[in-house]
């Protein structure tokens, strides 16, 4: 497989914010979960993963909460906010626009 | 998310322990997935940390994602700000002048506000205290005072009060040093310091025991700033013998530094207890007769108690007090008035409030007007930097950090134009505090105090958000792409129309203009009053206040001491002519007598008005200028000769002989069986105690061939050259 495509800062905090949306998860899960979709195709490394969360918890997106898991230890559970949804349907609808613009000009068939 | 950036910024280990166990709990995740794969533990740990990618690094990410909102950003845009205002040194000066001013005329004048009306007496629980206003009826408040058995069956027959206590404000002469003033003296009931809870600076106070008994030695307590002045704030006053009113006296202690008394714009030198008051008057009268009133009442309400209530308790014994001794006590109603309204006196209709309102109003105006200035500058220099704000934006920065920023320079701006502003309140207070009017005891104690600074800054910080949120909400909003495909800055104030711009112009304008046009009405209204007719001509005047029963004369004596330096001033060079009254009018305590008509007796039930006099000799009219409407000037034979005479003025003349021509009525100060007066002449009004009194009546009598108490007034007979 050639290099993984660089993912602009923009778009990690979309694709999390979209996982989380669909139900709240540890670090480890939401990470598991990025690979297993993306079919290995975007590769996350896991230490980008927890400062992307970080931010997205201070900018009131996400918020966290300690719960415990099914072997007795406790876990930190991310899930989406009110806010977080909103500002995840703008970021979506940005990233079609722009997706959509792009595969335009990409398909354009040379003269 | 608010959360987590305050626990980051006070619970900081906390948020690293959480991360610390996030982390590990997903690594253990990964190394139990390898285990699961196949991998020995050893190998399974090693993979996974491949797979983690840096783990202290993204700790350290994540502690940088959190920091960077709060500090660094304040002291990022602080630094930008002090360089943005060290670049354009011109709007910078004046900006900060112009708000300094404005903050400085609101400190200056909120510190005299404060130091009158606002502070506390420094005692212990000051609410508590209140005035006990006496008034008589018909009469204007603040012209009574208590006798001193009324005084003591107030104190001890009001509940409602923890103590009752009372003054006198008098002058005496105090030799100290081979050197001797005039005093401004509060003769003090015994519990006046300890109902005060006042504690001494240095020796003691004047304690309940002592002061109301006659016959005992004279102590004496300094207040603070006179015992700084006078003896040079040496610590070894105490003890030592002084002589007051020509008596020995024994300086017991000093006041604390802060207490003024019960008036805290009056300056009062000493204290002595009321027995002292031996010193000016026959004490027998003093103490036992029910019509001296001199004494000013106080009284510390009891915890708990509420000013409705202490009032009824008043008027309880008022009713007794009444019925007891109607001839001297039962025109007379008590009033409690907390010591805080009652400033500087206890008026009715207490003016002092309402212009107080005014300066801050006039204070605050000028701040506004600052503040529209400065705004119309932080405006103008917005539009000046829309590409740069318009860059920022494009780099990323949200629309409220671009607001934060520039709120933040228009804070900076506020605070260095409120030092500016503090210090200019500080060293206006300090010149008002300077100056001293010659003879009239007033002090100012305005010191900058915590009620004062809080409001200075308060305003300082209004001022620096208001004015700079407009600014900054503008600079944020411009339209990145306009912004930076704009030609030249100055073609993109199309943008905002100068509408806000002129408005505040023209507000600026309108503003200065009312400060101007108030500012004239008062310097207009103070050349008004310096030309009020006073009734007499003040012009080339002097006089000089003696009293020679301070240092012992006799009646005798001091009767040809004055003639004697009547004659002596009269001779000498420049003299037009001298004169002796007994009191300086508009400068002192006057006396009033009862005055009964020939007649017409006064009716059952109502009381005789008591009218204001002076005792003139015969040059005093010629002296003075007064401007005798009709009749004659005293002459020297009415000094001597039996029939006694008066002149009156107009108001007086109105009053009691409305519609006659009152030259040749009679009337008696003393009683209505006589001896009766005749009115030889009439003057013109005049004003005898302040500027702004009413009209009232008053009248002239030759000294000496008069029974009244000579008592009464304080001794000072003045002279009047030409």
């Amino acid at each position: 497989m050639s290099k993984p495509p660089d993912l602009v800062q923009g778009t990690l905090d979309l694709l999390l914010m979209k996982i989380l949306a669909l139900e709240p998860m540890n670090g480890y899960a939401i990470s598991q979960r990025l690979k297993q979709v993306s079919r290995e195709v975007l590769q996350v490394s896991d230490g980008s993963l927890y400062p992307a969360l970080h931010k997205l918890e201070q900018e009131g997106w996400i918020t966290a909460e300690w719960k415990a898991t099914e072997n007795n230890r406790r876990a930190k559970f991310y899930s989406l906010t009110r806010m977080g949804r909103k500002h995840l349907e703008q970021e979506a609808g940005n990233w079609a626009r722009l997706s959509t613009a792009i595969s335009r000009v990409v398909k354009l068939n040379e003269v | 998310m608010i959360a987590l950036r305050l626990r980051s910024l006070f619970r900081r280990r906390q948020v690293d322990q959480e991360l610390d166990e996030e982390i590990r709990e997903h690594l253990d995740h990964l190394t139990n997935d390898y285990i699961a794969k196949g991998l020995t533990p050893r190998e399974a740990r090693e993979a996974a940390l491949r797979e983690f990618g840096g783990v202290e690094r993204a700790k350290e990410n994540c502690r940088d994602a959190r920091k960077v909102d709060w500090l660094q950003n304040f002291v990022q845009d602080v630094r930008f700000g002090l360089r943005m205002l060290r670049k354009s040194p011109g709007v910078t000066a004046v900006v900060v002048i112009a708000l300094a001013l404005g903050v400085g005329a609101n400190t200056a004048i909120f510190s005299i506000v404060d130091g009158f009306l606002l502070r506390p007496l420094p005692v212990p629980s000051p609410e508590q205290i209140t005035v006990l206003a006496i008034q008589q009826k018909d009469a204007p408040i603040g012209s009574s005072g208590f006798s001193y058995p009324e005084f003591l069956d107030y104190r001890r027959q009001a509940e409602t009060f923890s103590d009752v206590f009372g003054i006198v404000i008098s002058s005496v002469q105090l030799t100290a040093n081979d050197r001797s003033d005039q005093c401004f003296v509060n003769y003090v009931s015994g519990n006046f310091f300890s109902a005060l809870g006042v504690k001494p600076a240095l020796g003691r106070l004047i304690l309940p025991s002592e002061g109301e008994t006659l016959g005992e030695p004279t102590v004496v307590v300094l207040d603070y700033s006179y015992w700084q002045r006078r003896f040079d704030g040496d610590l070894g006053v105490i003890g030592r013998r002084i002589l007051v009113d020509d008596k020995s006296a024994t300086i017991i202690g000093v006041a604390p530094r802060r207490f003024h008394g019960m008036f805290p714009i009056f300056e009062m030198d000493v204290y002595l207890p009321m027995s002292s008051i031996s010193l000016e008057e026959p004490a027998i009268a003093f103490w036992n007769n029910r019509d001296r009133r001199r004494i000013l009442g106080f009284g510390r309400l009891k915890p708990g108690v509420s000013l409705r209530e202490a009032q009824s308790s008043l008027d309880v014994v008022t009713g007794r007090l009444a019925r007891q001794y109607p001839a001297t006590d039962k025109w007379f109603t008590v009033r409690a008035v907390p010591e805080k309204s009652a400033r500087p006196i206890a008026y009715a209709n207490n003016s002092f409030v309402a212009i107080s309102g005014l300066f801050l109003v006039l204070a605050a105006f000028v701040l506004l007007l600052a503040c529209l200035n400065v705004e119309n500058i932080l405006l103008a220099r917005g539009s000046a930097r829309q590409r740069e704000m318009g860059i920022r934006a494009a780099l990323g920065a949200g629309r409220a950090r671009l607001i934060r920023q520039v709120l933040t320079e228009s804070v900076l701006l506020a605070i260095l134009g409120g030092a500016a502003g503090i210090a200019i309140g500080v060293s206006a207070n300090r010149w008002t505090n300077a100056i001293h009017v010659q003879d009239i005891p007033l002090q100012l104690d305005s010191a900058l105090d915590w009620r004062a600074f809080t409001f200075a800054l308060a305003t300082v910080l209004f001022a620096g958000i208001v004015v700079g949120l407009l600014p900054a909400i503008r600079a944020s909003s411009a339209d990145v792409n306009i912004v930076l495909h704009a030609g030249t800055p100055r073609s993109s104030d199309g943008i905002h129309r100068p509408g806000l711009r002129n408005f505040l112009i023209v507000a600026q304008v309108a503003g200065s203009l009312v400060l101007l046009v108030a500012a004239g009405l008062f310097v207009r209204s103070l050349q008004m009053v310096q030309r009020f007719d006073l009734g007499f001509d003040p012009n080339h005047v002097l006089n000089v206040t003696l009293d020679p029963h301070e240092i012992g004369y006799d009646e005798a004596r001091t009767n040809g001491f004055y003639r004697d330096i009547e004659t002596r001033v009269r001779a000498l060079p420049g003299v037009q002519s001298a004169s002796v009254a007994s009191y300086v009018p508009m400068g002192g305590f006057p006396s009033k007598a009862a005055v009964y008509i020939e007649g017409h007796p006064v009716a059952s039930g109502e009381q005789p008005l008591r009218v204001l006099f002076n005792c003139v000799d015969s040059a005093y009219v010629e002296t003075m200028r007064v401007s005798l409407l009709r009749g004659r000037d005293f002459t020297d034979s009415d000094s001597e000769s039996a029939p006694l005479v008066a002149i009156i003025n107009q108001t007086m003349s109105h009053h009691f002989w409305p519609h006659e021509d009152a030259i040749g009525k009679r009337f008696s100060m003393d009683g209505p069986t006589g001896p009766f007066a005749e009115v030889v002449g009439m003057t013109n009004n005049g004003k005898y105690q302040t500027i702004g009194e009413d009209a009232q009546p008053f009248f002239y009598v030759p000294p000496r061939k008069t029974s009244h108490r000579n008592a009464f007034c304080t001794f000072a007979r003045s002279f009047r050259l030409n």
